[in-house]
């Protein structure tokens, strides 16, 4: 059940490379891969760099589970390696193919060879057409045999997917969530594709619904050798089907490995932090519950250095700073990301200009922010951070420094201040891939090299029992 | 929900498991379909010469606007073979000729007074239009509840909810009822274009000439001269009365004398060819420009934006005056009287204002994930936008179809009521308007206020029809098209 079904194309030369991919071996190869949204807007912008250099291989009969947080580019990521949105960067290649450089023939192989299951069946299935109708548009999209055998493929495929042949003249509004999905299903085996991207394939369903679809995905693949990515941000969902996990932050790639081990075990400060969001979990790592800070920054501009940088539980310190509480070093971050916020924010053509001008912008708020962070006796304008001991003489400094250009409206040197003070490697260097475990794993971090302490460790120390 | 498993359904349709093709139910239980079949052929069969003769005249033109020299005797011999056929609501069968020769009616249908002759007609024409119409709503109610694999389909609920909505009713009964008119037109005039209007001194009628006690025959020019509604107690021809020459005129007469009510039966055939032809021409340039915005959008969409942009800046009403004069005595510029030129300007210019209410609801549906997922199976833009696009924005489709049609109507008595437009002596609505105005505040209102009354129902009845339409298609958008029945002047 591999591939393309050649005999089904009549008279066309199949690809030689056809199901020569042995079971394990990649079958997607995604290689330093960019989608970045260029913004139309008058002012230029930079653009949003929705996925940002992820390299990866898919292999044959597993399933990829890809989870992160609502708008780090998982469904990008999935979409712009189906070729249904063109990278800026890097490829992905496929039985030799290169997917973006396809036309013709090849494209229309690559269509029949990878699917896609989306997000919500409610959205994804037009209704005014019939269940039928939907199910066979693919094969007609493709002239696949004749009518008479597409109807009993149909009807095959719905009872593959657990469906009726008599839901053959329904309409979608006639069916429940899961039995939609379950459409949706139908329509992406219709081509006998070797590849489905399912694109968080149930988290519109009621999770009584869940499990069976859950099941229906995996017994699928059992029958007919399918290779998944599964998009998720239900990391239970994910641990239940994926064979291995990649864990996505801000459209990168931050650890990679297989699931058991990534789940017990995980390298990555990220993955640390939301294995323990779920609820029950640090019970079963006997870790406290780490708490992400925040949202995660706007992909329009990216942290320098690492991604997780600002809102990381094992972020590394400058030595001379080591002497602050993990309260006051939770306060600094958190004036960062306020001023990294301001600087980012979208400010209309009047701010701007005001900004230009040195004109202070909100500097209120910058008080206020101040205030509440550092607990500043109100003692006139130029009163420092409040001596209750939170902050070292340095840090204080340095703090005043930023809060004096912040005052200014000038955000960005403000936020270079801070950064310059309180930075370390974390904010400017990118983390390579490491490889830890002994089974492949991936962890972006720079932790995992000699230099530093590993994260876990890290975490334990500054979040632990102990520390509590 | 599930009318195919009613109880009262016969086994022979509860036993098909509803995966049989459309053939496989009729054979299963072909009794309904066979019924419904044998009355259709039935009410066809009364009107089958009519049709024929229509489609032979539409040949004969057709062979002559063609720019050659076919010899269309072969047609033309057709088509008077075809005249002869006998069909049920021809003037020839229910004839309101005849006069009163002071004791008895001599030469009317059954001995009957002209004007009930006529009104049997024109019943009969009516009672047989809606009869029709009912018959094919039977035709759909039994394909749906017998022979339909689906049990239920998303046009069920348009249907339902339309079904409640009076107003578009009575959109629907108006715009039918100007529908059969314009199509029965030749049979429904007490007389007709060619008789009356176009060679009236070449025909003449017989009436009783009283003070001679004997049958007299007098041209039909003749007879209208004395019979013209100007305005005064004299010389006026009221609506539902006879002139001295025992004509019946149910709308009165025109200051020339010729009959109103013709002429309006004539005029809405026009109205209506020049109407439905502009707004499908608006419709296919729109809905595809639309189609093509959404689905490529950018660079194609904005060129789009340019050009309906450009067109729209074109003033319509100098564009229409220069074009008649420039193309009138053309071969083009002839077709129809004049029609078909105005139906391409009405097009040309129309299709904007169309394309940017087609615009909005399309790029709306692009952004469906239907689309997205057409799309990652490889299916071709033409069949996304064929299957997937243009379904969503056929009930906006109807809607602004609809409602231009009611400004197309205007536009077109507007214009001739200018002068300009279609050719005369060809009838035309605004004309009539035109020509009795002099008259308003005097006994030959009926002139101007007659037809000026039927423009005023006929584009309320098109503008509630499109109400009708909206609603039931999308029962939450009460205003979201509102817009559009502004619109219509053109001239």
């Amino acid at each position: 059940m591999s591939g393309t079904g050649a005999g089904d194309d009549t008279g066309s030369v199949v690809s030689d490379a056809d199901a020569t991919v042995e079971v394990g071996e990649p079958l997607v190869k995604v290689r330093d891969l960019k989608k970045y949204y260029e913004d139309d807007g008058f002012l230029g912008g930079k653009p949003v760099k929705a996925v940002d250099g992820v390299s990866f291989d898919i292999r044959k009969g597993e399933t990829l589970g890809l989870v992160g947080e609502s708008g780090c580019g998982k469904t990008t990521l999935g979409r712009t390696i189906l070729g249904l949105e063109s990278a800026t960067g890097g490829d992905v290649t496929s039985n030799g193919r290169e997917v973006a450089s396809l036309s013709g023939r090849e494209l229309r192989e690559w269509q029949r060879d990878a699917q896609m299951v989306f997000q919500d069946p409610d959205a994804s299935l037009n209704d005014r057409m019939t269940v039928g109708e939907i199910v066979r548009e693919p094969l007609d999209a493709h002239d696949w045999k004749g009518r008479t055998e597409r109807k009993e493929r149909v009807f095959e495929l719905l009872d593959l997917v657990g469906l009726n042949e008599e839901h053959y003249y329904r309409y979608p509004h006639q069916f429940s969530g899961g039995q939609r999905q379950r459409v949706g299903i139908a329509r992406a085996l219709a081509l006998e594709p070797e590849f489905i991207v399912l694109d968080e394939p149930v988290s519109a369903l009621d999770v009584s619904v869940q499990a069976r679809v859950i099941n229906l995905l995996e017994d699928l693949q059992a029958e007919l050798g399918l290779t998944y990515l599964f998009i998720a941000h239900d990391l239970s969902v994910v641990r239940h089907i994926a064979d291995r996990v990649a864990v996505m932050y801000l459209g990168d790639i931050v650890e990679l490995g297989d699931t058991e081990a990534v789940y017990t075990d995980p390298a990555h400060p990220y993955t640390a932090s939301l294995l323990s969001a779920i609820p029950g979990s640090h019970t079963e790592t006997e870790r406290r519950r780490i708490t992400l800070r925040g949202t995660p920054p706007s992909p329009r501009d990216p942290p320098q250095g690492c991604r997780f940088a600002t809102r990381c539980p094992a972020k590394v310190r400058p030595a001379e700073f080591d002497d602050l509480s993990a309260t006051a070093w939770e306060r600094i971050d958190a004036l960062h990301t306020v001023l990294r916020e301001r600087q980012n924010a979208e400010s209309g053509l009047g701010e701007q200009l005001k900004r230009r001008l040195g004109l202070a912008a909100n500097a209120s708020d910058i008080e206020e922010v101040v205030d509440d962070l550092f607990e500043r006796d109100g003692g006139g304008a130029g009163g420092g951070p409040g001596d209750d001991g939170l902050l070292t003489d340095a840090a204080r400094t340095a703090v005043e420094d930023a809060v004096r250009f912040a005052r200014q409206g000038d955000d960005a040197e403000a936020t270079a201040v801070l950064r310059e003070a309180f930075g370390s490697v974390c904010n400017r260097e990118r983390p390579e891939d490491h490889v830890v475990g002994d089974d492949g794993r991936t962890s972006a971090c720079v932790r995992h090299t000699d230099e530093y302490d590993e994260p876990t460790v890290v975490i334990d120390r500054r979040y632990g029992r102990d520390d509590d | 929900m599930s009318t195919i498993t009613d109880s009262e359904d016969p086994a022979a349709i509860a036993a098909l498991d509803g995966t049989e093709s459309f053939l496989e139910r009729v054979l299963a239980y072909p009794r309904p379909a066979a019924v419904w079949t044998v009355v259709a052929l039935a009410l066809f069969a009364l009107e089958a010469g009519a049709v024929a003769h229509f489609v032979a005249t539409l040949l004969v033109d057709l062979v002559r606007a063609l720019p050659g020299t076919y010899d269309p005797a072969a047609f033309s011999r057709l088509a008077s073979a075809t005249a002869q056929v006998p069909t049920l609501l021809s003037r020839e069968t229910i004839p309101n000729a005849g006069y009163w020769n002071g004791r008895s009616f001599v030469g009317t249908f059954l001995q009957l007074p002209p004007h009930l002759a006529w009104f049997l007609r024109v019943g009969l024409v009516y009672v047989y239009s809606f009869a029709f119409v009912a018959w094919i709503w039977v035709g759909f109610d039994r394909y749906r509840r017998y022979y339909r694999a689906a049990d239920w389909s998303p046009r069920d609920d348009v249907i339902d909810r339309f079904r409640n909505h009076y107003w578009g009713i009575f959109g629907l009964v108006v715009v039918f009822m100007f529908v059969v008119m314009a199509v029965f037109a030749p049979a429904l005039g007490p007389t007709t274009v060619e008789k009356n209007m176009q060679n009236p001194y070449g025909h003449t009628i017989t009436h009783w000439d009283a003070e001679q006690n004997e049958p007299t025959q007098v041209t039909v020019g003749q007879a209208n001269r004395a019979s013209q509604s100007r305005g005064t107690r004299t010389n006026n021809v009221a609506p539902l009365s006879y002139d001295q020459f025992g004509r019946y005129h149910p709308f009165g007469t025109l200051p020339t004398g010729r009959d109103l009510f013709t002429f309006i039966a004539a005029g809405a055939r026009i109205s209506l060819v020049i109407g439905l032809l502009s707004v499908s021409l608006s419709i296919a340039i729109a809905s595809t420009l639309a189609l093509l915005s959404a689905y490529y959008k950018g660079a194609v969409d904005l060129s789009f934006v340019l050009l309906s942009d450009a067109v729209m800046a074109l003033p319509q009403l100098l564009l229409l005056i220069m074009l008649t004069v420039v193309l009138s005595g053309t071969w083009i510029g002839n077709l129809y009287n004049g029609a078909f030129v105005l139906a391409l300007i009405f097009a040309g210019t129309g299709w904007p204002y169309m394309w940017r209410s087609f615009r909005g609801p399309a790029l709306q549906v692009a952004q469906r994930e239907w689309v997205d997922a057409a799309r990652s199976f490889g299916q071709r833009p033409t069949a996304i936008m064929r299957k997937h696009m243009l379904p969503y924005i056929t009930g906006y489709v109807l809607i602004y179809g609809s409602m231009t049609l009611g400004g197309a109507i205007i536009a077109i008595a507007g214009l001739s009521y200018l002068g300009l437009g279609v050719n005369p002596p060809t009838p035309e609505w605004g004309r009539a308007v035109n020509a009795g105005q002099p008259y308003v505040d005097t006994v030959s209102w009926h002139i101007s206020l007659i037809p000026g009354v039927l423009i005023t129902l006929v584009v309320t009845g098109f503008n509630a029809l499109g109400d009708g339409v909206r609603d039931a298609i999308d029962p939450e958008s009460d205003s979201a098209a509102g817009e559009a029945g502004g619109r219509g002047g053109g001239a």
